[in-house]
């Protein structure tokens, strides 16, 4: 603050008031899935599932075709397993990542090699199309669920059906493995049921669940305990060991409704956990629902609260985050996929296929035959006990400043607005008024250089914290031009932008002001009666 | 006891050693170290203003000061002894002495107008017959060498060769009026800078000026230069050109003007160098004696710099008190407002709370520091009981930046003839201060930039840093840098929808009101402060700045907004006890519950609605502590109230221009201007007032004292007192055609209209006034009961300032002001850090002038000799050593003659 002569001060960017709430860690976390990459599919991206090896591989099933996506290179399309008659469903991994099980239209379900994409198994029972199809944590087993009301346990060494699961009475749509034991399955159907199912002991549910809707997708959480349910527009939370209040639907006890989460307009389509997602400060599991209203939104596991939520263009089918969450990969109705890569994927030491760390390179000793010997312990600190020499500081001067100090007012405002930041621009302008410099700033600029200036008036004009300045400004620009409007149509183009603009802005108000007026009696209404 | 004065307006020089720096301040001689910016020594003796000081060429030792009391004086300035004295018929405006022929040349204003450069022999201590008849007295130049003297005349630049008369000067003219001149050493150059920013040099000239004998053969008639010498221009100045000189050696030609920037040219390359951004206008650059680098820099904001042409550095600065910004100026120019109570010095801090003892952490003394709102949105911290600047302070960070192209300000300085689009520079409107001086609130303000722009204005609270706990960002450029006294702590953009009227500070919580708006939108806002733990503050993410860890962290919030009737709202005060909160609404004044927000009492007009347009809007409130009464003053009426029946108690019809009470004896001072009536004591007196107040104001008026303080009933009892002081005011003019604008504070006491005390301060349009209150005096005398008053501070427009109090109250003011040396932060130099403190003498410090018999004394008993302090210094910022050698002999000399 103190002020010293023949030292130049720089610009004080003004500061506004926050505003919004306080950006969290959690929401900036989520945030920093950036720079998606949108890739087109001939149809709706039913199905996307996420290897647990790495590289985190991820099989993308839309129309008539499974894509398969290298994790480290999304945005390079990677192969295609086109052997489908008709629609393919439900492209799953195996553990190991080298086999690939999908569904089909016609009720066929197949496991590919994944490197090959040539077709090792066929199992053919299903009379109807089978919208699911897993693999079993053992490896040599995959449960499929078909709309022929029926899900079958196969085992892919002999090719043969082991089991047929009947109970449902509708569709079967979603199914999941538990985590904790390789045996357990759920399956959930447009019954309106998510039934718990144990290989070994046959054909019977364990447990039944009853949704409420029809179940478009099922997942355990990560201690097997607890299973969450999409259907309708919401999400059920079930803990599975639980007593069930009303003694339960079917054989066997457990299955207690833990929370009803309504947090979606339309039908969640899709539902996900992830053990480490989130920011390193609060790191805990996180469950990911999509739904066809367009929205992904993030949960916590505690209370079940809303994190982190972001919106698509059109609905979500599916979502898919890989386990060391670098990618976060969303299929739309629409038939585009959505990749979104986080700066900072988390470390997954143990996970299998994982490269080993790279060994640090080896330095050589440091000689004269090396430049690096003669610029050596440049960035060495002081000791405690050496006696620091300060040394003179230039102070870094941002362009703008620079051409402040040396009066060149136009090209200081020139700089200001190529830096894209309102509150330096205003800062700027508000020390040019300030100097008397503003006439000059705006006065003497060509086509080009007006274009930057419109630019910015046109974006920011109908923000309140800058309208009064930029109003200013746009007065004094029009009092300077208005002979030369008219001799440039890029120019002209722009004024009348930002024409509209203030048009809409001044109907905006309108609309506001007839609001109040409308809500005023009402008001007084409210207020007379309180007293 | 007065201070304050304009330091810089008169050209001062360096003692001969370059180690005082002499500046002429009102009748005296301020004396300052060039070394620390301290003062040291004060020059006291002229009548009226001193003019100029330059050193006796023939003895470093003693210098020449003129004056408009037309007198030239010869002084020990390190006695500070008077040696001679020489009367001239007229003021002398200029001087220089010629050390050859021993004469000096003296630029006289004649009485009766026009000016006259007369020549004095000083061996014969005779006038020179003929003297050069100029139109006003310009200032002189005079080469080193010595055989060439010039002045400047309006479009004539005059050269003549020295000798024993003026003779045939050579004109040099031009179309522009010039401004500055200076000769370089070896009378090959001369350069004169002109209103336009030009600089005229010629070269080789020496041949066109015709010889200073009068030629007798050729009939004793003036010869015209045939030929014309020839004429470089050199032009970077955008404004008048301010001063110039040259170099010791010729090299280099100094400049600078109305820009704030040094200009150093070579002037065979005409390369030039610069040191921008000194602040203010230059308006004087004088060479050192001792060091061919050094410069003295004169600059418009009353700031003396010693610059070092070398390294481009500024070395020492003398600060005095600083010129009120040009935007509050009478009228204030497009800034809304009460326009006497924005010139917003705040009432001197710490006296009234015995227990802040360092309220700004400056020293051992509480009292007595003068808060002033300066140019380019800076206050400036001002120690009134010892006349000594403390601290700058930048409340908008920014650069001092001359107006472009389209300002011409006159040579006054003053802004007064820009056109309007030419914006003022930003500047404090209101500041207060809490009452243990922990935080301070400003207002300050960006004014109306040109078309479609719109003032601006930003409310600010500032917390002390006298704890210590900010590591302050810019380390002090101040007399010992300290730190910055305060530091932000919560800004507000816009606080009020159009301008902010008034800014009042609660008394004993951390509270503060401000009133602003515009039209029906006029309210005022309650802002508190707040105090959250720093966690709280991290998970809420307040605007709060934290202070330290672990602290508590306070930022201000708007607590409530309040109006009465849409009536603009220009003025708020709280109670002594901080219970009621007073606002001016109109030409009403609403009292208010400060914690409950509700309206208490609404005080009628005090005079009724005229045909042509209601009461004139109040625009100061004032509550006298200790008796239940409310002042209240608008342009036309000086209104006291009574809460108690909520009533008009009395009302006169005073312009009062600044309100104060004196806490202490329950007590009300107003300032009112003279009317311009030829009876100015007559007419001052109001109506209900009887004669003995007038009586009183006519014994004042004379001889220009400033504060003659008379009580009413009593005799004039400070007449002595007055005239003790009188040596030391600033003059008016001397023959005031119009009589010069003159003011009168009066006394109330608020129980009746009638006056107590009275003073007269003439030579100001505008003054501002504030009790000093002695922390003992508060508890001593009674409300009320007590037949006395608390010192006045007087300030004026000019930024000089006087303290007014009654006679036999010196022990009252004494305690108000610490008058004891400052206490120093004992830092380590870089030479003590490298070879340890030298031990300190055994009674204390001596003072570097204190020529005495103890000192002398203690060069044996303390075993240091006195000239060890002339190289306590590292080597390399020792002056050579033929400079350092005639003190050190001096020194030698002096102690053995005292012993």
């Amino acid at each position: 603050m103190e002020y010293e002569p023949a030292e130049y001060q720089k610009l004080q960017i003004r500061q506004y008031a926050p505003r919004s709430i306080r950006e969290t860690a959690e929401g900036k976390y989520w945030r920093r899935f950036k720079a998606p990459i949108v890739a087109k599919q001939f149809g709706a991206v039913s199905h996307i599932d996420f290897c647990p090896t790495y590289p985190f591989n991820l099989a993308v099933t839309a129309s008539t075709r499974v894509i398969l996506y290298n994790g480290l290179a999304p945005a390079v399309v990677g192969r295609t397993i086109s052997r489908f008659k008709d629609i393919a469903y439900s492209g799953c991994f195996r553990s190991d990542g080298k086999l690939v099980v999908a569904g089909g239209q016609d009720g066929i379900v197949q496991v590919f090699d994944a490197n090959s994409r040539s077709v090792l198994r066929q199992f053919k029972a299903h009379k109807r199309p089978t919208r699911v199809a897993r693999f079993g944590e053992d490896k040599l087993h995959v449960l499929s669920g078909s709309d022929d009301v029926t899900a079958r346990w196969w085992d892919v060494s002999s090719g043969t059906q082991v089991l047929r699961l009947d109970g449902h009475r509708d569709y079967v749509r979603a199914a999941a493995a538990s985590p904790t034991s390789p045996d357990t399955w759920a399956t959930g159907g447009y019954d309106h049921t998510v039934k718990l199912w144990d290989v070994r002991a046959g054909g019977a549910p364990v447990l039944s669940l009853d949704h409420g809707a029809p179940v478009e997708d099922v997942a355990f959480f990560l201690s097997g305990s607890l299973a969450v349910t999409a259907g309708g527009n919401y999400l059920c939370v079930w803990d599975l060991l639980g007593a069930s209040p009303s003694g339960g639907s079917g054989s066997g006890s457990g299955g207690r409704l833990l929370k009803r989460l309504d947090n979606f307009q339309k039908t969640v389509t899709c539902v996900r956990l992830s053990p480490l997602a989130g920011p390193d400060s609060v790191a805990a599991p996180r469950m990911l629902a999509g739904s066809l209203d367009g929205h992904v939104k993030i949960f916590e596991l505690d209370s079940f609260r809303v994190t982190a939520a972001s919106k698509y263009p059109s609905p979500v089918l599916s979502l898919g985050l890989s386990p060391d969450c670098r990618l976060l990969a969303v299929g739309l109705a629409d038939g585009s996929l959505t990749v979104r890569k986080h700066a900072r994927p988390k470390a997954l030491a143990g996970a299998p296929g994982m490269p080993p760390p790279t060994k640090t390179r080896y330095q050589p000793r440091l000689t004269a035959a090396n430049f690096r010997y003669f610029i050596r312990g440049q960035n060495s600190k002081a000791a405690e006990t050496d006696y620091r020499v300060r040394k003179g500081r230039q102070a870094k001067l941002q362009p703008y400043d620079k051409m402040l100090r040396q009066f060149r007012y136009r090209d200081a405002l020139d700089s200001a607005l190529s830096s894209r930041q309102p509150e330096v621009v205003a800062s700027v302008l508000e020390e040019l008024a300030a100097r008397g410099g503003l006439g000059g700033a705006l006065g003497g600029r060509d086509a080009e250089g007006l274009r930057g200036l419109l630019r910015h008036l046109v974006r920011y004009i109908s923000e309140p914290r800058y309208t009064r300045l930029l109003s200013n400004v746009g007065q004094r620009l029009l009092d300077v031009y208005s002979g030369v409007v008219g001799s440039s149509p890029a120019v002209d183009r722009l004024l009348g932008a930002l024409r509209n603009r203030l048009a809409e802005e001044l109907g905006v108000q309108d609309q506001l002001a007839a609001l109040a007026g409308a809500l005023e009696p009402l008001l007084a209404a409210s207020l007379a009666g309180a007293v | 006891m007065v201070g304050g004065g304009i330091l810089s307006r008169r050209p001062g020089t360096l003692s001969g050693d370059g180690k005082l720096l002499l500046c002429p301040c009102g009748r005296l001689v301020h004396i300052y170290s060039a070394v620390t910016g301290e003062r040291v020594g004060v020059l006291a003796g002229h009548t009226d203003e001193v003019t100029g000081v330059v050193l006796d060429p023939e003895n470093d030792d003693q210098a020449y000061s003129c004056g408009l009391d037309s007198t030239v004086r010869l002084w020990d300035y390190r006695s500070g002894e008077e040696l001679r004295r020489l009367v001239v018929r007229d003021p002398v405006k200029y001087m220089v002495i010629q050390k050859e022929l021993g004469v000096a040349y003296f630029s006289v204003q004649m009485r009766e107008g026009g000016g006259r450069v007369m020549l004095y022999n000083m061996r014969t201590g005779k006038f020179s017959g003929n003297a050069l008849k100029t139109r006003t007295a310009g200032p002189l130049a005079l080469s080193a060498f010595g055989s060439l003297a010039a002045t400047i005349d309006r479009h004539s630049l005059f050269v003549w060769r020295t000798g024993t008369d003026i003779y045939q000067p050579l004109n040099l003219k031009h179309t522009k009026p010039y401004t500055c001149l200076a000769l370089s050493a070896d009378d090959s150059l001369i350069a004169a800078g002109d209103v336009s920013g030009r600089i005229l040099l010629w070269r080789s000239f020496e041949h066109c000026v015709p010889s200073a004998l009068r030629d007798r053969e050729a009939g004793g008639g003036k010869v015209h230069a045939a030929v014309q010498p020839p004429l470089t221009t050199l032009h970077w100045h955008a404004h008048p050109v301010g001063a110039l000189t040259f170099s010791p050696d010729g090299t280099y030609l100094l400049s600078g003007g109305y820009e704030g920037v040094l200009v150093m040219w070579q002037v065979e390359s005409n390369n030039r160098n610069y040191l921008p951004r000194l602040g203010a206008p230059l308006v004087g650059l004088h060479p050192s004696p001792a060091d061919p680098a050094k410069y003295v820099v004169r600059q418009a904001d009353n700031v003396v710099r010693v610059v070092n042409a070398a390294t481009m550095k500024v070395e020492v600065s003398v600060v005095g008190l600083q010129p009120p910004p040009a935007a509050l100026l009478p009228p204030p120019a497009g800034v809304a407002g009460g326009g006497a109570a924005v010139l917003a010095p705040a009432a001197p801090v710490g006296g009234s709370s015995a227990a802040a003892a360092t309220p700004l952490g400056y020293g051992s003394g509480g009292g007595g520091v003068l808060v002033l709102s300066c140019e380019n949105a800076q206050l400036q911290f001002y120690d009134i009981a010892r006349d000594r600047h403390l601290k700058l302070l930048q409340v908008a960070p920014r650069n001092t930046v001359s107006t472009t192209e389209s300002a011409h300000p006159g040579p006054a300085g003053a802004a007064a003839g820009s056109p309007p689009d030419t914006p003022l520079p930003p500047f404090v409107s209101y500041l207060a201060l809490s009452a243990d001086g922990s935080v301070m609130a400003t207002v300050d303000v960006r004014p109306d930039a040109g078309p479609y722009g719109s003032t601006e204005s930003c409310l600010k609270f500032w917390d002390s840093s006298a704890s210590g706990s900010r590591s302050g960002s810019g380390s002090g450029s101040g007399p010992e840098g300290a730190p910055a006294p305060f530091a932000l702590n919560t800004r507000v953009d816009e606080p009020h929808r159009d301008v902010v009227t008034s800014l009042a500070y609660h008394p004993c919580r951390h509270l503060a009101v401000t009133t602003g708006g515009f039209g029906a939108e006029s309210e005022f806002k309650v802002w508190v402060q707040e105090r959250r733990r720093p966690e709280a503050a991290a998970a809420a993410g307040g605007g709060g700045r934290r202070r330290g860890g672990g602290a508590v962290v306070t930022s201000w919030r708007c607590r409530s907004t309040g109006g009465y009737k849409g009536l603009p709202l220009a003025a708020a005060a709280f109670s002594a006890d901080g219970s009621v909160l007073a606002v001016a609404a109109g030409a009403r004044v609403t009292l208010w519950d400060a914690e409950s927000n509700a309206l208490a009492a609404v005080l009628p007009a005090a005079t009724p609605a005229t045909a042509a347009a209601g009461p004139a809007p109040l625009a100061q409130l004032a509550f006298v502590p200790g008796t239940p009464f409310l002042a209240a003053a608008s342009p036309s009426c000086l209104a006291v109230y009574n809460i108690l029946t909520a009533a008009v108690h009395w009302c006169l019809p005073l312009n009062a221009m600044s309100i104060s009470a004196d806490a202490a004896y329950g007590l009300l001072s107003v300032a009112v201007p003279a009317p311009a009536a030829p009876p100015p004591a007559a007419a001052a007196a109001p109506p209900a007032t009887p004669a003995p107040a007038a009586a009183a104001a006519a014994a004042g008026d004379d001889g220009g004292a400033a504060a003659a303080a008379a009580p009413a009933p009593a005799a004039p009892a400070t007449a002595g007192k007055g005239a003790a002081r009188q040596q030391q005011q600033q003059q008016q003019q001397r023959p005031p055609p119009p009589p010069p604008p003159s003011c009168h504070v009066v006394v109330f006491d608020p129980r009746d209209a009638t006056p107590r005390y009275h003073c007269h301060v003439p030579g100001a349009a505008h003054v501002h006034i504030a009790h000093l209150q002695a922390p003992s005096a508060s508890v001593a005398a009674p409300a009320g009961g007590g037949d006395g008053c608390s010192p006045l501070l007087i300030l004026r427009d000019n930024r000089h300032y006087s303290l007014a109090a009654l006679a036999g109250t010196k022990a009252v003011l004494d305690a108000a002001l610490p008058q004891g040396p400052l206490e120093r932060d004992q830092s380590l130099s870089a030479f003590e850090a490298a070879f340890g403190r030298p031990t300190v003498h055994a009674n204390g410090t001596a003072a570097p002038m204190d020529v005495d018999g103890a000192a002398a004394a203690m060069t044996t008993v303390g075993g240091r000799p006195r000239w060890a302090e002339l190289f306590d210094a590292p080597s390399h910022v020792l002056p050579p050593p033929a400079a350092l050698a005639s003190a050190f002999l001096t020194t030698l000399l002096t102690t053995s003659s005292d012993a």
